[in-house]
């Protein structure tokens, strides 16, 4: 998104528009260069001027494919070692060896509560050194002035410049424009990475306090996140609603099919369902694992499609991907792809026969629009703002109804005529809302906000 | 000290269970103001009592309080009835009375006990004089109802019950054995009506007028309170803790990046050791401790705050900081207990009542949104009926009406 926002704002505002980085404690103007040269150092392509065969391919990605998170690798090494020994010295060792992982466990316990007492004790440390230090209006931290409009549309509680970023604008008087994507850490504590929810509550009082307008993504996360303004007391900025784009952004949206790895063929080569998220326990997956296994095991030689999950590990998913690698009722029906170039991940939703969602809450709920703009026929969880994306061209399942969704996917997959029927609906009725659409949204409302602004100074 | 308008030989003793030097408690300034209108009517007082806790500094007059040891022997569990149990001892046990006894000259004429605690020990005590001197009981508060809001987390219901019975005996015998009641607010004075008092004063906590020093100026500069801060002031008195955090368990989003909340005084342990304090969005990030203060700091702290906050939501009693709130001339945002005694000025400029979490917050963000209130030359006479002077007036009056008898 970020890619396509600059794209469109450099359109609209050619010079006017840059980018900045914040260092820490004030922000510097990134040269375009730079700044250019940052984004084609994201990983969401393949290298241009790659020449790509099959086989080349598969060894460029396949590296990809078989690497194990680092806590499983470490597991996985211990154990190998172990294995390697002989018999009588594993029985040997084997007493001891529980003991010094007892103690190891303990030892690494201990070290986290220190870890995190001294990281709260910099943390009190760096509050009371803010209160001290970040008594002044803060305007030379900020190379803005009155009439510019400061954007930021990332997930920036860890940076720190609210406080910073609302004094240089009470100064200065320029304009701000935050984004909310979704109020997880706050309503799903135990679903964020520690640390987290404690972090950004108060990123989303200050930001709103120094903000002109909050852009939320969803109605769902705009009702979310003043509901939760109201219960702090914050008084709640302006806020609009911005829709996410459905395209995957492929390159010059020229799709070559000679370039797909050849293990994507592989998983494309059957029928298969996809998933599309980041392995965590918010998103779920562990239901649609259930589902399987409850199918599987009550009929062992069920025609199921293969189920792909096409998504990074998050936190604390590594005894799940244990139960995912190691089950033999279903090790053989489901296959993780930890990540895909944009380019697979278009063939993979273009030969997909129909697309699940069961996340247990979402600010948006991108990979229902990707698979509705191809045309796939999708099945997702009611949970927050996912009914927004399709509203009655998807069918819902309560995220933690296991036996519901095992229904849901027999029915999807072994009924023709109704999986034809539901994709010809999205087909015939699914507006696609293309990720320049979303960006120049924001810009019209950036547009709206400047007019608005300089009629107040008017007056 | 003010020269007696009228010196009588006449002596008086304060009884209580804390030293009146270097007050830091609303217990300790009310009875610490009480003794110095006695003298300036021209009394010879004499303060005496047990130190109730560790951290009391010796006092001359005062004896030491009983080890947990033998608080334990006397009442399982006797936290939270600490004084309770150490009235019980001096007024039963021998070696106690005989202890404090030792502390208190031959004869006074007048006996005055702050808090029912110590009421039987002076009644006894007043038994062994030449001519047993009349008994004021001053009132602080509704003590059994303020047990039963300390009590009730730490013990099961019907326990609480007991408890708070052992508190409400010890309580209405000093209220009905008394000459005199000294009550801090008409609902309280009411309450002693109704149990059996042979007479009622009111007499509502009050303020001092303090000047502001270029040293506490100082020192409240440094201290880096941002750019406007609200600020509350607790003793390490349960309900002060206890409605701060009710207040704000959701969340305290009501106060700009730019601006704090400050705590004072000793009712920070009390804060902190609470899980609601961790617990609540941005109550942590947004709160600055400062501490016990001496009253010029305390002073200065309450001329540069914007906003007072006064979230008291149980206990008994009427708050000091709310008259010290009401003479500061700021915004004050309190529950309708906190402006309890001190109704006629609910109305005022820049005060604002609020009793529901969303209330306050709502009431506090209007307030740090507006300038400071205007207060009138008519308005500031009417404030001083806070003042110490004017609050405790009715006392001469109810000397004199002692003496009649």
């Amino acid at each position: 998104m970020e890619v396509e926002l600059a794209n469109q704002l450099t359109a609209s505002f050619g010079d006017a528009f840059y980018v900045c980085d914040w260092s820490g404690s004030h922000f510097r103007v990134l040269d375009r260069a730079e700044y250019l040269q940052r984004i084609n150092a994201l990983p969401t392509a393949r290298q241009p001027g790659t020449v790509s065969t099959a086989h080349g391919n598969a060894h460029q990605e396949a590296w990809r494919l078989v690497s194990l998170d680092k806590k499983s690798a470490a597991k996985a090494v211990l154990r190998g070692s172990f294995s390697l020994l002989p018999a009588f010295a594993r029985r040997a060792l084997y007493p001891t060896g529980l003991v010094l992982l007892r103690i190891a466990k303990k030892v690494l316990a201990g070290l986290r509560v220190l870890k995190q007492n001294v990281h709260k004790a910099a943390a009190r440390a760096v509050r009371q050194r803010r209160r001290i230090s970040v008594k002044d209006d803060s305007s030379h931290l900020f190379p803005f002035r009155e009439g510019d409009v400061f954007l930021s549309v990332g997930n920036d509680w860890d940076y720190g410049f609210d406080e910073a970023l609302f004094r240089a604008r009470k100064s200065t008087g320029f304009t701000v424009v935050r984004m909310v994507y979704d109020m997880v850490p706050y309503l799903f504590p135990h679903y964020s990475v520690d640390g987290v929810p404690k972090r950004f509550v108060p990123h989303i009082i200050d930001a709103s306090y120094g903000a002109d307008l909050v852009l939320c993504i969803s109605q769902n996360t705009e009702r979310d996140f003043l509901s939760a303004l109201e219960t702090f007391g914050t008084p709640a900025p302006q806020t609009a609603v911005v829709r996410l784009g459905d395209n995957i952004a492929v390159e010059n949206d020229v799709f070559i099919p000679d370039n797909t790895p050849v293990e994507i063929k592989r998983i494309a080569s059957q029928p298969f369902i996809l998933y599309v998220s980041t392995i965590e326990r918010r998103k779920n997956h562990e239901t649609l694992y259930r589902a399987y296994r409850q199918i599987l095991s009550a009929n062992p030689s069920a025609q199921l499609p293969h189920l792909v999950f096409v998504g990074t590990s998050g936190w604390r998913v590594s005894d799940f991907l244990n139960d995912l690698a190691l089950d033999p009722v279903t090790k053989d029906f489901i296959t993780w792809l930890p990540w895909v170039p944009d380019e697979d991940l278009d063939y993979l939703y273009d030969k997909a026969l129909f697309c699940v969602y069961p996340s247990s809450y979402e600010g948006w709920g991108l990979p229902i629009g990707e698979a509705l703009s191809r045309g796939k026929a999708v099945i997702a969880s009611s949970a927050g703002s996912i009914p927004e994306v399709g509203g009655e061209l998807v069918d819902y399942v309560n995220p933690w109804d296991t036996s519901a969704w095992a229904e849901a996917i027999v029915n999807m997959s072994s009924n023709d005529d109704y999986r034809l029927s539901r994709e010809k609906m999205v087909r015939d009725s699914y507006v696609p809302h293309g990720w320049n659409e979303s960006t120049q949204d924001i810009v019209d409302k950036i547009r709206e906000l400047m007019t608005d602004g300089a009629k107040n100074r008017e007056h | 000290m003010k020269i007696p308008s009228h010196p009588t030989s006449k002596s008086v003793l304060m009884l209580c269970l804390y030293p009146l030097s270097n007050p830091r408690h609303g217990g300790q300034i009310r009875t610490g103001k009480i003794k110095e209108k006695y003298i300036s009517l021209g009394y010879r007082v004499r303060a005496a009592g047990v130190l109730s806790h560790n951290s009391y500094p010796r006092e001359r007059g005062f004896i030491k309080g009983p080890p947990p040891k033998v608080l334990t022997e006397f009442l399982s569990h006797p936290v939270g009835l600490e004084d309770y149990i150490i009235g019980r001892l001096c007024g039963e046990n021998d070696i106690w009375f005989e202890k404090l006894q030792k502390q208190i000259p031959a004869n006074v004429d007048l006996i005055h006990v702050e808090q029912p605690w110590l009421f039987s020990f002076a009644k006894q005590l007043s038994h062994t004089f030449d001519s047993p001197p009349p008994i004021i009981y001053g009132s602080q508060n509704m003590e059994h109802l303020l047990k039963e809001d300390i009590l009730g987390p730490a013990f099961e219901e019907d326990e609480v019950r007991k408890r708070v019975r052992l508190v409400r005996e010890v309580e209405v015998n000093a209220i009905k054995e008394a000459d005199a009641v000294v009550a801090v607010s008409a609902e309280e004075g009411a309450w002693a009506e109704e149990v059996g008092a042979r007479q009622v004063t009111v007499l509502p906590n009050g303020v001092s007028a303090s000047s502001q020093t270029s040293r506490a100026r100082s020192f409240v500069q440094s201290l880096g309170l941002g750019e406007r801060y609200c600020l509350f002031v607790g003793s390490a008195h349960w309900p002060n803790a206890d409605g701060l955090l009710e207040m704000f368990k959701e969340g305290l989003g009501c106060l700009a990046p730019d601006e704090s909340l400050v705590v004072a005084g000793a009712v920070r342990h009390l804060v902190v050791s609470d899980s609601r304090f961790e617990s609540s969005p941005n109550l942590r990030e947004k709160t600055i401790f400062l501490g016990e203060l001496d009253g010029e700091d305390l002073s200065e702290l309450l001329a540069k705050a914007h906003a007072i906050v006064l979230p008291i939501t149980s206990g008994g009693g009427t708050n000091l900081k709310t008259a010290e709130a009401i003479w500061a001339g700021k915004h004050v945002v309190a529950t309708t207990k906190a402006m309890r005694g001190f109704e006629s000025f609910a109305d005022a400029p820049g005060v604002s009542i609020a009793d529901t979490p969303a209330e306050f917050k709502r009431e506090l963000r209007r307030a740090m949104d507006s300038p400071l209130p205007v207060i009138s030359s008519e308005e500031r006479e009417k404030r001083k009926s806070v003042l110490w002077e004017s609050s405790l007036r009715g006392l001469e009056d109810l000397l004199h009406s002692l003496e009649g008898q």
